[in-house]
Protein backbone atom coordinates (compact mmCIF):
# COMPACT_ATOMS: atom_id res chain seq x y z
CA UNK A 1 0.00 0.00 0.00
CA UNK A 2 1.39 3.46 -1.11
CA UNK A 3 0.95 6.25 1.79
CA UNK A 4 1.03 9.61 0.58
CA UNK A 5 0.90 12.79 3.12
CA UNK A 6 0.53 15.80 1.17
CA UNK A 7 0.84 19.26 2.68
CA UNK A 8 -1.07 21.13 0.46
CA UNK A 9 -3.94 21.52 -1.98
CA UNK A 10 -1.61 21.80 -4.91
CA UNK A 11 0.59 18.79 -3.37
CA UNK A 12 -2.17 16.72 -3.15
CA UNK A 13 -3.82 17.30 -6.76
CA UNK A 14 -0.26 15.84 -7.95
CA UNK A 15 -0.99 12.27 -6.28
CA UNK A 16 -4.29 11.64 -6.93
CA UNK A 17 -4.08 8.77 -9.62
CA UNK A 18 -5.97 6.17 -7.83
CA UNK A 19 -7.37 7.50 -4.46
CA UNK A 20 -8.70 6.15 -0.83
CA UNK A 21 -9.25 9.55 0.84
CA UNK A 22 -8.08 8.71 4.38
CA UNK A 23 -8.62 10.93 7.41
CA UNK A 24 -9.08 10.14 10.91
CA UNK A 25 -9.01 6.11 9.98
CA UNK A 26 -11.79 5.22 12.52
CA UNK A 27 -13.94 4.17 10.09
CA UNK A 28 -11.51 2.96 7.64
CA UNK A 29 -8.96 0.77 9.75
CA UNK A 30 -11.80 -1.49 11.38
CA UNK A 31 -13.39 -2.42 7.80
CA UNK A 32 -10.11 -3.39 6.89
CA UNK A 33 -9.15 -5.11 10.00
CA UNK A 34 -12.21 -7.04 9.39
CA UNK A 35 -10.88 -8.50 6.16
CA UNK A 36 -11.41 -6.08 3.85
CA UNK A 37 -7.88 -5.53 1.38
CA UNK A 38 -6.20 -2.32 1.85
CA UNK A 39 -6.37 -0.26 -1.50
CA UNK A 40 -2.95 0.00 -3.34
CA UNK A 41 -2.96 3.74 -1.63
CA UNK A 42 -4.22 6.29 0.05
CA UNK A 43 -4.24 9.57 0.63
CA UNK A 44 -4.10 11.27 4.07
CA UNK A 45 -5.80 14.87 4.01
CA UNK A 46 -5.33 15.53 7.64
CA UNK A 47 -2.31 17.91 7.08
CA UNK A 48 -3.75 19.79 4.52
CA UNK A 49 -4.03 23.07 5.61
CA UNK A 50 -6.64 24.37 3.35
CA UNK A 51 -9.45 21.37 5.43
CA UNK A 52 -8.31 23.14 8.45
CA UNK A 53 -9.32 25.39 11.43
CA UNK A 54 -13.24 26.95 12.81
CA UNK A 55 -13.79 30.79 11.62
CA UNK A 56 -16.78 32.13 11.61
CA UNK A 57 -17.26 34.17 8.33
CA UNK A 58 -20.04 37.33 7.97
CA UNK A 59 -22.96 35.12 9.02
CA UNK A 60 -21.82 31.67 8.78
CA UNK A 61 -19.58 29.40 10.38
CA UNK A 62 -16.89 27.72 7.74
CA UNK A 63 -15.10 24.60 9.28
CA UNK A 64 -12.77 22.88 8.06
CA UNK A 65 -13.75 18.66 6.63
CA UNK A 66 -10.10 17.83 8.79
CA UNK A 67 -11.47 19.26 11.93
CA UNK A 68 -11.43 16.60 14.57
CA UNK A 69 -14.66 15.85 16.65
CA UNK A 70 -12.69 16.91 19.42
CA UNK A 71 -11.90 20.47 18.10
CA UNK A 72 -15.44 20.86 17.36
CA UNK A 73 -16.29 19.85 21.04
CA UNK A 74 -13.56 22.32 22.35
CA UNK A 75 -15.09 25.34 20.00
CA UNK A 76 -16.35 28.50 21.77
CA UNK A 77 -17.48 29.41 18.26
CA UNK A 78 -20.25 26.71 18.20
CA UNK A 79 -21.15 27.47 22.26
CA UNK A 80 -23.92 29.57 21.92
CA UNK A 81 -24.71 29.74 18.36
CA UNK A 82 -24.57 25.94 17.38
CA UNK A 83 -25.55 24.26 19.90
CA UNK A 84 -26.72 21.27 18.17
CA UNK A 85 -23.29 20.19 16.38
CA UNK A 86 -21.55 20.91 19.55
CA UNK A 87 -24.34 18.69 21.61
CA UNK A 88 -23.27 15.98 18.62
CA UNK A 89 -19.83 16.05 19.65
CA UNK A 90 -19.85 15.34 23.15
CA UNK A 91 -21.64 11.99 22.48
CA UNK A 92 -19.52 11.21 20.10
CA UNK A 93 -17.36 8.03 20.34
CA UNK A 94 -14.49 8.35 23.18
CA UNK A 95 -11.95 10.85 23.54
CA UNK A 96 -9.67 8.53 21.95
CA UNK A 97 -11.80 8.43 18.92
CA UNK A 98 -12.83 11.64 19.15
CA UNK A 99 -9.39 13.24 18.75
CA UNK A 100 -8.76 11.36 15.35
CA UNK A 101 -12.31 11.25 13.86
CA UNK A 102 -12.64 13.98 11.62
CA UNK A 103 -16.35 15.76 10.41
CA UNK A 104 -15.52 15.34 6.86
CA UNK A 105 -14.92 11.53 7.64
CA UNK A 106 -18.50 11.71 9.39
CA UNK A 107 -20.10 13.24 6.51
CA UNK A 108 -18.12 10.92 3.66
CA UNK A 109 -18.89 7.73 5.35
CA UNK A 110 -22.83 8.65 4.98
CA UNK A 111 -23.49 6.53 7.94
CA UNK A 112 -27.71 7.08 8.53
CA UNK A 113 -26.89 7.04 12.50
CA UNK A 114 -23.60 9.30 11.49
CA UNK A 115 -23.88 11.73 14.80
CA UNK A 116 -22.80 14.64 13.22
CA UNK A 117 -24.93 14.28 10.60
CA UNK A 118 -28.82 15.52 11.87
CA UNK A 119 -27.10 18.41 13.39
CA UNK A 120 -25.57 19.62 10.02
CA UNK A 121 -28.92 18.84 7.96
CA UNK A 122 -30.82 20.68 10.85
CA UNK A 123 -28.77 24.19 10.19
CA UNK A 124 -28.64 23.85 6.23
CA UNK A 125 -25.25 22.90 6.04
CA UNK A 126 -23.29 23.36 2.52
CA UNK A 127 -20.41 21.22 1.47
CA UNK A 128 -17.54 23.06 -0.38
CA UNK A 129 -15.76 20.30 -2.64
CA UNK A 130 -12.57 21.22 -4.97
CA UNK A 131 -11.38 19.48 -7.24
CA UNK A 132 -8.34 20.91 -9.03
CA UNK A 133 -9.89 23.49 -11.79
CA UNK A 134 -12.29 24.68 -8.67
CA UNK A 135 -15.34 24.36 -6.67
CA UNK A 136 -18.73 23.40 -6.22
CA UNK A 137 -21.59 24.31 -2.99
CA UNK A 138 -23.92 21.70 -2.54
CA UNK A 139 -26.61 21.07 0.07
CA UNK A 140 -25.43 17.90 2.32
CA UNK A 141 -28.95 16.46 1.90
CA UNK A 142 -27.79 16.07 -1.79
CA UNK A 143 -24.42 14.81 -1.15
CA UNK A 144 -25.37 11.79 1.16
CA UNK A 145 -27.57 9.42 -1.72
CA UNK A 146 -27.58 6.61 1.25
CA UNK A 147 -25.34 4.62 3.61
CA UNK A 148 -21.98 5.08 2.56
CA UNK A 149 -23.09 6.33 -1.19
CA UNK A 150 -22.13 9.90 -1.70
CA UNK A 151 -21.47 12.64 -4.58
CA UNK A 152 -18.01 12.84 -4.46
CA UNK A 153 -16.23 12.89 -8.07
CA UNK A 154 -13.35 11.74 -9.19
CA UNK A 155 -10.40 14.18 -8.16
CA UNK A 156 -12.74 16.01 -5.83
CA UNK A 157 -12.87 15.98 -2.51
CA UNK A 158 -14.54 17.54 0.57
CA UNK A 159 -13.02 21.10 2.15
CA UNK A 160 -14.99 22.75 4.29
CA UNK A 161 -18.53 22.88 5.51
CA UNK A 162 -20.61 26.10 5.93
CA UNK A 163 -22.90 26.75 8.02
CA UNK A 164 -25.39 29.66 7.06
CA UNK A 165 -27.83 30.00 10.28
CA UNK A 166 -26.97 32.16 12.99
CA UNK A 167 -28.62 32.92 16.19
CA UNK A 168 -31.09 29.90 16.57
CA UNK A 169 -31.85 28.02 19.27
CA UNK A 170 -30.62 24.14 18.83
CA UNK A 171 -30.72 20.84 20.26
CA UNK A 172 -29.51 17.50 19.70
CA UNK A 173 -31.09 14.11 21.18
CA UNK A 174 -29.41 10.74 20.93
CA UNK A 175 -30.24 7.94 21.97
CA UNK A 176 -27.59 4.88 22.69
CA UNK A 177 -27.18 1.46 24.40
CA UNK A 178 -24.25 3.03 26.79
CA UNK A 179 -23.14 6.44 27.10
CA UNK A 180 -19.90 6.20 25.68
CA UNK A 181 -19.18 4.62 22.17
CA UNK A 182 -22.61 4.16 21.69
CA UNK A 183 -24.19 3.86 17.67
CA UNK A 184 -26.94 6.15 17.87
CA UNK A 185 -30.53 4.02 17.28
CA UNK A 186 -31.97 7.07 16.36
CA UNK A 187 -30.28 10.68 16.91
CA UNK A 188 -32.33 13.98 16.01
CA UNK A 189 -31.35 17.42 15.91
CA UNK A 190 -33.97 20.54 16.24
CA UNK A 191 -33.05 23.80 15.22
CA UNK A 192 -35.34 26.77 16.11
CA UNK A 193 -35.37 30.79 15.71
CA UNK A 194 -38.29 33.37 15.10
CA UNK A 195 -39.30 32.55 11.83
CA UNK A 196 -37.90 28.83 11.29
CA UNK A 197 -38.21 25.26 12.97
CA UNK A 198 -36.16 22.48 11.12
CA UNK A 199 -35.95 19.22 12.54
CA UNK A 200 -33.51 16.57 10.79
CA UNK A 201 -33.62 12.84 12.15
CA UNK A 202 -30.95 10.20 11.81
CA UNK A 203 -30.52 6.44 12.01
CA UNK A 204 -34.56 6.04 11.04
CA UNK A 205 -34.15 5.89 7.26
CA UNK A 206 -31.24 5.20 4.89
CA UNK A 207 -30.38 8.85 5.03
CA UNK A 208 -30.59 11.82 7.50
CA UNK A 209 -34.52 12.92 7.00
CA UNK A 210 -34.70 16.78 7.64
CA UNK A 211 -38.10 18.35 7.78
CA UNK A 212 -38.46 22.02 7.78
CA UNK A 213 -40.98 25.07 6.75
CA UNK A 214 -42.45 23.44 10.51
CA UNK A 215 -43.41 26.84 11.99
CA UNK A 216 -47.67 27.15 12.95
CA UNK A 217 -47.84 23.20 13.30
CA UNK A 218 -48.52 22.01 16.45
CA UNK A 219 -46.34 19.53 18.29
CA UNK A 220 -48.39 16.38 17.69
CA UNK A 221 -48.65 17.84 13.92
CA UNK A 222 -45.11 18.22 13.67
CA UNK A 223 -44.79 14.58 15.06
CA UNK A 224 -47.24 11.88 13.11
CA UNK A 225 -45.89 13.91 10.29
CA UNK A 226 -42.31 12.88 10.78
CA UNK A 227 -43.33 9.44 12.11
CA UNK A 228 -45.21 8.97 8.66
CA UNK A 229 -42.49 9.52 6.40
CA UNK A 230 -39.58 7.49 8.38
CA UNK A 231 -38.81 3.61 7.60
CA UNK A 232 -36.98 2.41 10.65
CA UNK A 233 -35.58 -0.89 10.57
CA UNK A 234 -35.26 -3.86 13.27
CA UNK A 235 -31.15 -4.32 13.72
CA UNK A 236 -29.29 -5.17 16.61
CA UNK A 237 -29.75 -1.60 17.94
CA UNK A 238 -33.57 -1.71 18.31
CA UNK A 239 -36.67 -2.48 16.75
CA UNK A 240 -38.35 -0.03 14.47
CA UNK A 241 -40.90 -0.07 16.51
CA UNK A 242 -38.90 1.00 19.75
CA UNK A 243 -37.35 3.57 17.34
CA UNK A 244 -40.66 4.87 16.27
CA UNK A 245 -41.82 5.43 19.97
CA UNK A 246 -38.68 6.60 21.40
CA UNK A 247 -38.47 9.24 18.37
CA UNK A 248 -42.19 9.96 19.19
CA UNK A 249 -41.47 10.44 22.63
CA UNK A 250 -38.40 12.55 22.54
CA UNK A 251 -39.53 14.52 19.82
CA UNK A 252 -42.58 15.72 21.88
CA UNK A 253 -39.82 16.67 24.95
CA UNK A 254 -37.57 18.32 22.88
CA UNK A 255 -40.13 20.13 21.17
CA UNK A 256 -42.23 21.29 24.14
CA UNK A 257 -38.41 22.67 25.54
CA UNK A 258 -37.68 24.70 22.65
CA UNK A 259 -40.65 25.87 21.65
CA UNK A 260 -42.04 28.46 24.18
CA UNK B 1 -2.90 -6.89 11.54
CA UNK B 2 -4.08 -5.55 8.20
CA UNK B 3 -3.27 -7.11 5.35
CA UNK B 4 -1.83 -5.54 2.08
CA UNK B 5 -1.19 -7.09 -1.25
CA UNK B 6 1.65 -5.08 -1.78
CA UNK B 7 4.55 -4.69 0.55
CA UNK B 8 5.20 -1.13 0.21
CA UNK B 9 8.12 0.34 3.22
CA UNK B 10 8.66 3.62 4.33
CA UNK B 11 10.95 5.31 6.33
CA UNK B 12 9.61 7.15 9.79
CA UNK B 13 11.26 9.26 12.55
CA UNK B 14 9.16 9.50 15.65
CA UNK B 15 10.01 10.07 19.52
CA UNK B 16 9.44 7.16 21.78
CA UNK B 17 9.36 7.76 25.16
CA UNK B 18 11.85 10.49 24.85
CA UNK B 19 14.06 8.44 22.36
CA UNK B 20 14.24 9.00 18.59
CA UNK B 21 13.30 5.72 17.04
CA UNK B 22 14.18 5.96 12.96
CA UNK B 23 13.00 2.73 10.89
CA UNK B 24 11.82 1.42 7.42
CA UNK B 25 8.42 0.35 8.25
CA UNK B 26 5.75 -1.77 5.82
CA UNK B 27 3.15 1.25 5.26
CA UNK B 28 0.27 -0.81 6.48
CA UNK B 29 1.67 -1.53 9.96
CA UNK B 30 -0.60 -0.16 12.57
CA UNK B 31 0.97 2.08 15.03
CA UNK B 32 -0.10 -0.68 18.19
CA UNK B 33 2.19 -3.08 15.64
CA UNK B 34 4.85 -0.89 15.34
CA UNK B 35 5.35 -0.43 19.19
CA UNK B 36 4.64 -4.46 20.19
CA UNK B 37 6.44 -5.88 17.70
CA UNK B 38 9.41 -3.82 16.28
CA UNK B 39 9.81 -1.83 19.27
CA UNK B 40 9.06 -4.89 21.53
CA UNK B 41 6.92 -1.98 23.93
CA UNK B 42 3.95 -5.15 24.45
CA UNK B 43 2.34 -2.28 27.10
CA UNK B 44 -0.34 -1.76 24.73
CA UNK B 45 -2.50 -4.37 24.44
CA UNK B 46 -4.65 -5.65 21.53
CA UNK B 47 -7.99 -6.28 22.49
CA UNK B 48 -10.93 -5.71 20.22
CA UNK B 49 -8.98 -3.54 17.15
CA UNK B 50 -11.39 -1.46 16.48
CA UNK B 51 -11.41 1.45 18.82
CA UNK B 52 -14.15 0.17 21.54
CA UNK B 53 -11.74 -1.07 24.41
CA UNK B 54 -8.61 1.04 24.98
CA UNK B 55 -6.27 -1.09 26.02
CA UNK B 56 -4.29 0.26 23.16
CA UNK B 57 -4.27 3.46 24.15
CA UNK B 58 -0.97 5.76 23.72
CA UNK B 59 -0.41 9.50 23.89
CA UNK B 60 0.37 10.75 20.83
CA UNK B 61 1.65 14.44 20.33
CA UNK B 62 -0.13 15.14 23.92
CA UNK B 63 -3.49 13.09 22.98
CA UNK B 64 -4.84 9.96 23.95
CA UNK B 65 -5.62 7.47 20.60
CA UNK B 66 -6.26 3.88 20.20
CA UNK B 67 -2.71 3.09 18.28
CA UNK B 68 -5.18 0.07 16.79
CA UNK B 69 -6.64 2.53 14.82
CA UNK B 70 -3.34 4.94 13.43
CA UNK B 71 -1.38 3.64 10.92
CA UNK B 72 2.37 4.04 11.89
CA UNK B 73 2.86 6.15 9.13
CA UNK B 74 0.99 8.44 10.03
CA UNK B 75 3.37 8.63 13.53
CA UNK B 76 6.29 10.13 11.11
CA UNK B 77 7.05 13.26 13.38
CA UNK B 78 5.20 12.62 16.14
CA UNK B 79 6.04 11.78 19.72
CA UNK B 80 4.39 8.94 21.21
CA UNK B 81 4.26 7.90 24.87
CA UNK B 82 3.38 4.39 26.05
CA UNK B 83 2.90 2.49 29.80
CA UNK B 84 6.82 2.04 29.53
CA UNK B 85 7.60 5.72 29.50
CA UNK B 86 5.30 6.40 31.74
CA UNK B 87 7.75 6.05 35.14
CA UNK B 88 11.26 7.67 35.18
CA UNK B 89 14.01 4.98 35.80
CA UNK B 90 12.51 2.94 39.27
CA UNK B 91 10.35 6.19 40.31
CA UNK B 92 6.39 5.04 39.49
CA UNK B 93 4.31 7.85 38.70
CA UNK B 94 1.75 9.56 41.04
CA UNK B 95 -0.89 7.96 38.89
CA UNK B 96 0.66 4.63 38.92
CA UNK B 97 1.68 5.09 42.60
CA UNK B 98 -1.88 5.79 43.39
CA UNK B 99 -3.29 3.11 40.99
CA UNK B 100 -1.61 0.57 43.94
CA UNK B 101 -2.16 2.57 46.70
CA UNK B 102 -6.14 2.11 46.16
CA UNK B 103 -5.65 -1.03 44.53
CA UNK B 104 -7.30 -0.11 41.25
CA UNK B 105 -5.51 -3.45 39.53
CA UNK B 106 -7.55 -6.85 39.01
CA UNK B 107 -6.58 -8.57 35.70
CA UNK B 108 -4.46 -5.93 34.73
CA UNK B 109 -5.18 -5.97 31.00
CA UNK B 110 -6.69 -2.30 30.89
CA UNK B 111 -4.48 -1.01 33.41
CA UNK B 112 -1.37 0.52 31.04
CA UNK B 113 -4.16 2.20 28.58
CA UNK B 114 -6.16 3.58 31.88
CA UNK B 115 -3.05 4.89 33.35
CA UNK B 116 -2.37 6.73 29.97
CA UNK B 117 -5.68 7.85 29.48
CA UNK B 118 -6.00 9.42 33.52
CA UNK B 119 -1.99 10.88 32.70
CA UNK B 120 -3.52 13.06 29.91
CA UNK B 121 -6.81 13.68 31.70
CA UNK B 122 -4.50 15.04 35.06
CA UNK B 123 -2.59 17.19 32.77
CA UNK B 124 -5.51 18.40 30.75
CA UNK B 125 -7.49 19.25 33.68
CA UNK B 126 -5.60 18.98 36.95
CA UNK B 127 -8.44 19.63 38.85
CA UNK B 128 -10.90 16.89 37.25
CA UNK B 129 -14.19 16.29 39.27
CA UNK B 130 -15.69 12.68 39.35
CA UNK B 131 -18.18 13.38 36.76
CA UNK B 132 -15.01 14.44 34.09
CA UNK B 133 -13.01 11.55 35.02
CA UNK B 134 -15.56 8.84 34.61
CA UNK B 135 -15.96 10.78 30.62
CA UNK B 136 -12.47 11.15 30.27
CA UNK B 137 -12.09 7.28 30.91
CA UNK B 138 -15.07 6.31 29.10
CA UNK B 139 -12.89 5.18 26.11
CA UNK B 140 -11.28 2.08 28.18
CA UNK B 141 -13.02 -0.53 29.29
CA UNK B 142 -12.23 -2.65 32.13
CA UNK B 143 -13.91 -6.31 31.80
CA UNK B 144 -13.33 -7.42 35.04
CA UNK B 145 -15.52 -4.16 35.92
CA UNK B 146 -13.22 -2.39 38.35
CA UNK B 147 -13.82 1.19 37.58
CA UNK B 148 -14.83 2.46 41.31
CA UNK B 149 -11.62 1.94 42.50
CA UNK B 150 -9.52 3.05 38.76
CA UNK B 151 -11.97 6.43 39.22
CA UNK B 152 -10.79 6.37 43.10
CA UNK B 153 -6.89 7.02 42.28
CA UNK B 154 -7.70 9.34 39.83
CA UNK B 155 -9.57 11.09 41.62
CA UNK B 156 -6.94 11.14 44.59
CA UNK B 157 -4.38 13.45 42.03
CA UNK B 158 -7.12 15.65 40.73
CA UNK B 159 -9.65 15.90 43.57
CA UNK B 160 -6.89 16.38 46.80
CA UNK B 161 -8.59 19.49 47.70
Amino acid sequence: MQYYRPNSLEEYFNVIDSQTLYAGGTDLIPRYERGEILPQSIIDLKRLPELQGIQEIQNSLEIGAAVTIEEIKNSELLTSKYQALQESSIDFGSVQIRNRATIGGNICNASPAGDTLSPLYAFDAKLLLTNKNGHRLINIEDFIFGPGKINLEEGELLQKILIPKTKTKSVFYKLGLREAMAISVINFAIVHDKNELTIAVGAVAPTVLKFSGLTGLTIEDIISGIDQTISPIDDIRGTADYRRKVLRNMLAYELSKIID
Amino acid sequence: MLVSENQDFQNISVIVNGQNVDKKIRTHLRLLDFLRNELNLTGAKEVCAEGECGACTVIMDGKIVNSCLVLAVEADGAEITTIEGVSKADQLSKLQQAFVDYHSVQCGYCIPGMILAGEQLIKDSPEASIEEIKYGISGNICRCTGYTKIIDAVASITQKG
